[in-house]
């Protein structure tokens, strides 16, 4: 039961409910009941008090039995207590029903107002046979105590007054104990009720029904989580597709190069080797397709390398202008099969940085094969530096075919080839923001579908200036490569 | 939340039922019920009594209820007597005698006497033994006016009236012994100047009420009872005359031989030895029927009240008799005790046991204190009132030739405020003390006043015999409190039956 949070909401609020009714409940009882034994006392009293007063004031002289009578005559209409007057020796003289007595009363009460003082007690009272209050005040004449006025009521009204009082007040409490209990299972059940339809949708979700949608019943927490749950699901779903298009889109990229290598061995194996232009020819695209197989497979190892973050960047201070000037060259040199263009903007400033150099050229090369291929025939593709500050935007434009809207988000996400029919294996552009990431820097794409697209690449830059020794080294280690 | 509705629901009906009938602690208060007999009683008498009825009571009597009962005709069963007042007739007393029928009473008859109090009540058996006469006393209401005595007997369930006699002083009970009561009054003075006033005893004559015997006095008679006077159950009559010639005497009336004899007949030479607080001879009985023919009297400076001291049942004389005090300039008040002495039944008053009254506190001398003990009272003027001193002499250790006073008790009055301010001192100092009287707040314009017994600390130095004697005389708390009469049993509340008589 305790394992459980209704459980422990219902022990708890159960526990601090009965605490606070059992400290009321105390309170009240001894509130009630000094209230009102106290105001009865009081009461008898003033009216013993008044009445011996009246009594020593008017009648100072009368001897003890006049007093009496005087004071039974005089008995207001409906006196509620039982008025006795006792001689010193404690014997009624006479009381308020007519009655005298013999047998000597000596309570407290009557001891003290023997002693001239005013006196009260309670107890049990057998000539009664319940509970008792009385008050004596004392007679006096001439500054001599001569006797005793007693009033006497009842106590056992209070008693049952105050009893009913407090049986009220433990019902009242034990309802609202009741009602706590009630209440707290309502809210255990509200609280447990949603988490509970939650752990069976993560469940499912679990096993792979990426249709249940956790529905959210209240703006609270459970409510986000429900949320959550339904964002992981979404994020799983997406994941999976995409690990499926990923695995459908590798198979393809393998089995192409897989495929043109089969063809020109089997032409081999048939043709045999005689035709020597044909064989090298044939040799030449299977040795192309292994290079293009095994860069594929070179990028997913990097990928799942970087994804399982043990790619660690060595930076050292390096000089980023030298790197895009390096690239510069490579690409106007070498020119390229679509016959694309690159024109290179640099300032003439260094661009000194913290940076694993090799890390860095991989996404440059990224983005300016990604240009080159999405550039038109003979097309051009732009490279810009420009510094700003601590930070250095490297830009790569083209006038190609451009992203879509809708692919423009996606761009970059692992495994997202967007629409375009282009082979690859869609992990370089993941790959590079990951990298760019890591030097603490970021990936912007913006993009017009059908009039091309500029990547900028935006990296901070180190504070000293005093760079071009390192620069130079750094540059010297790239050419080696 | 239908589960909350519900409970609020629950909560108001509770709230609504239970504290609507939520009473305040002035409605509860009742009187105790009457249990037993008393109620039943006083419901009997309630359809007969007229609207706006209050009961009253008998100044004097044998019994000071309202509502008795009494058998009245002899038959066995009694009857219920009331005395009460009508609301609108302020001169009027009445009585209202009930018999039961069954299990129902009945109104039987009613007295009503022209009167502004009843004085006196009793049932006594005076004719026969068998059946009661009522007595009733009537006070016309002014201190100078007489009282009415009237004896009724009950026959046939009415009231039958037998004799009616006006009255300035009455006690009634067995004087002859016989079985019978008689009645003993002092008949009211027809001249407010004569000083002289008689003793009749009015008791059965051949079947009717008729003057037993007389007894002439030579002043007014004062406190008049009949009661038992010796342990051989012969009831006397005690009374004072207050006469003209010295201040007054005591004299203890019985029936001796068909006579009434006064036995309190003390020559002046057994009256001188009254300080020594011994037994008392007396003379021969006088049976003269002027009571002033003898100077054997039992003379008292003031009249002091005879009762029955220690609680045996006997009642004592009483007998002014100056305390031992110290030599004192002239002007310091004398000291005096009630002295009681009890009579053995032939010719010698007992020494009982000697009283010392002061601010209301009837002191016991303790009887080791006797002949021992001296009362100084502190020399300063204005003290004079407020503090007594019971003091043991002895010579002074160190110098033989000077008497010592060394105090035994010491009674002192003082306001309140200064107990208050005494108190704490005497409860650091671990003095024994006992509280007599604490008188606060009852009646106004009175100043509250504490009286203490402050008990000494230490033997003041005494050696050898003396501190032997000193050492014997020394009290107790207990035992002043005993003296003092304060109650020191275990409280109880008394257990009310009707008495019956």
């Amino acid at each position: 039961m305790l394992k459980s949070i209704r459980g422990r909401l219902l022990l708890q609020i159960g526990l601090l409910l009965l605490t606070i009714v059992l400290v009321l409940e105390v309170v009240f009882a001894a509130a009630v009941s000094t209230y009102y034994f106290d105001s009865a006392r009081q009461i008898v009293q003033s009216r013993a008090v008044t009445a011996a007063t009246l009594s020593n004031q008017f009648m100072e002289g009368y001897t003890l039995p006049e007093r009496a009578r005087y004071i039974l005559e005089n008995l207001v209409p409906g006196e509620s207590s039982r008025v006795e007057v006792l001689d010193l020796q404690g014997r009624t003289v006479v009381d308020s029903y007519g009655f005298s007595s013999e047998k000597r009363v000596r309570t407290a009460d009557v001891r003290a107002a023997q002693q001239g003082g005013v006196g009260s007690y309670s107890g049990y009272s057998d000539a009664f046979k319940q509970r008792i209050m009385a008050v004596s005040s004392p007679l006096v004449s001439y500054g001599e105590v001569i006797g005793t006025l007693r009033f006497s009521v009842s106590t056992e009204p209070l008693y049952t007054e105050v009893a009913k009082l407090i049986g009220w007040a433990i019902a009242i409490g034990a309802a609202v104990l009741l009602l706590g209990f009630g209440l707290s299972l309502i809210i255990a059940r509200q609280i447990v009720g949603p988490i509970k339809e939650l752990t069976v949708i993560s469940r499912k979700m679990a096993t792979g029904d990426f249709t249940v949608r956790a529905v959210r019943q209240h703006d609270d927490e459970v409510g986000t989580l429900a949320d959550s749950l339904n964002h992981m699901n979404e994020e799983l779903s997406k994941s999976e597709k995409m690990k499926n298009d990923f695995i459908s889109t590798v198979s393809h990229e393998l089995r192409t190069p897989l495929t043109s290598i089969k063809g020109w061995g089997e032409t081999l194996v048939v043709g045999g080797l005689d035709d020597e232009p044909t064989t090298m020819q044939g040799l030449s695209v299977i040795t192309n397709e292994t290079d293009r197989l095994i860069g594929l497979v070179e990028d997913l190892l990097d990928f799942s390398k970087y994804q399982a973050g043990e790619i660690k960047m060595r930076s050292v201070p390096v000089d980023l202008n030298l790197l895009l000037q390096q690239l510069d060259l490579q690409y106007s040199w070498s020119g390229n099969k679509r016959g694309v263009t690159l024109h290179t903007f640099l300032p003439e400033d260094p661009l000194p940085m913290h940076a694993d150099l090799n890390r860095l050229k991989q996404v440059f090369v990224n983005l300016l094969d990604n240009a080159i291929k999405f550039s038109d025939l003979n097309g051009e593709i732009r490279l810009t530096a420009s510094r700003e500050d601590l930070q250095v935007h490297v830009s790569v434009e083209d006038d190609g075919e451009g992203i879509p809207a809708e692919d423009l988000e996606k761009i970059g996400r692992r495994f997202y080839k967007g629409s375009s029919k282009m082979s690859g294996s869609g992990l370089g552009l993941a790959i590079s923001k990951e990298i760019v990431r890591l030097h603490g820097g970021r990936i912007r794409i913006e993009s017009e579908y059908g009039v091309g697209t500029t990547v900028t690449v935006t990296l901070p830059l180190a504070v000293d200036d005093d760079l071009s020794h390192s620069g130079v080294k750094a540059h010297t280690t790239i050419s080696n490569e | 939340m239908k589960a909350i509705k519900i409970a609020g629901l629950l909560l108001t009906l509770l709230a609504v039922s239970g504290c609507g009938r939520i009473a305040s602690p002035g409605d509860l208060l009742h009187a105790p019920n009457l249990v037993n007999e008393e109620q039943s009683l006083y419901r009997a008498v309630q359809p007969f009594l007229p609207a706006g009825y209050q009961l009253t009571t008998p100044d004097q009597s044998d019994q000071g209820s309202a509502i008795r009962l009494a058998d009245l005709d002899g038959d066995g069963e009694p009857e219920l007597i009331v005395s009460y007042k009508k609301p609108d007739t302020d001169y009027e007393v009445n009585i209202m005698i009930l018999t039961k029928k069954g299990d129902t009473w009945q109104k039987a008859d009613q007295i009503t006497g022209s009167a502004m109090d009843l004085d006196y009540l009793s049932v006594k058996p005076l004719l026969h033994q068998s059946s009661s006469e009522l007595l009733l006393g009537y006070d016309s209401g002014g201190s100078g006016l007489p009282r009415e005595l009237f004896v009724y007997s009950f026959v046939n369930g009415k009231a039958k009236e037998l004799f009616h006699e006006s009255y300035d002083q009455i006690a009634v009970g067995d004087l002859i012994g016989k079985g019978l009561d008689q009645i003993a009054i002092v008949p009211p003075n027809a001249d407010a100047e004569d000083p002289h006033s008689q003793i009749r005893l009015i008791g059965e004559q051949n079947g009717a009420l008729g003057i037993l015997a007389k007894r002439q006095t030579d002043g007014s008679v004062l406190d008049m009872h009949i009661e038992p006077a010796s342990a051989s159950s012969v009831n006397g009559l005690f009374a004072q005359v207050m006469s003209t010639t010295r201040s007054g005497y005591g004299i203890l009336l019985t029936w001796d031989n068909n006579k009434l004899v006064n036995l309190l007949s003390l020559s002046q030479q057994s009256y001188d030895k009254r300080l020594s607080r011994k037994s008392l001879k007396l003379e021969q009985p006088d049976d003269h029927p002027d009571l002033s023919a003898t100077e054997n009297k039992w003379w008292i400076d003031y009249p002091a009240k005879n009762r029955d001291v220690d609680g045996d049942g006997i009642w004592e004389v009483a007998l002014p008799t100056p305390v031992p005090s110290l030599e004192k300039p002239s002007g310091t008040p004398q000291l005096w005790s009630d002295s009681y002495y009890r009579w053995d039944g032939k010719s010698t008053m007992t020494f009982v046991e000697d009283r010392f009254w002061q601010w209301g506190y009837d002191l016991r001398i303790p009887s080791r204190w006797l002949g021992k003990y001296e009362i100084e009272l502190p020399n300063e003027q204005e003290n004079t009132a407020s503090e007594v001193r019971f003091v043991y002499m002895t010579n002074d250790p160190n110098n033989s030739e000077t008497p010592k006073a060394i105090p035994l008790l010491t009674l002192r009055q003082m306001t309140a405020e200064a107990w208050d301010m005494l108190e704490p001192l005497l409860e650091n100092r671990q003095d024994e003390y006992v509280v007599l009287s604490n008188t606060r707040v009852i009646t106004p314009g009175s100043s509250s006043q504490v009286t203490i017994a402050l008990l000494p600390q230490d033997n003041a130095g005494l050696t050898g015999e003396a501190l032997q004697n000193y050492e014997s005389l020394r009290l107790t708390l207990d035992e002043v409190r005993q003296l003092a009469g304060i109650d020191t049993d275990d409280e109880e509340e008394a257990s009310r039956d009707v008495e019956k008589y």
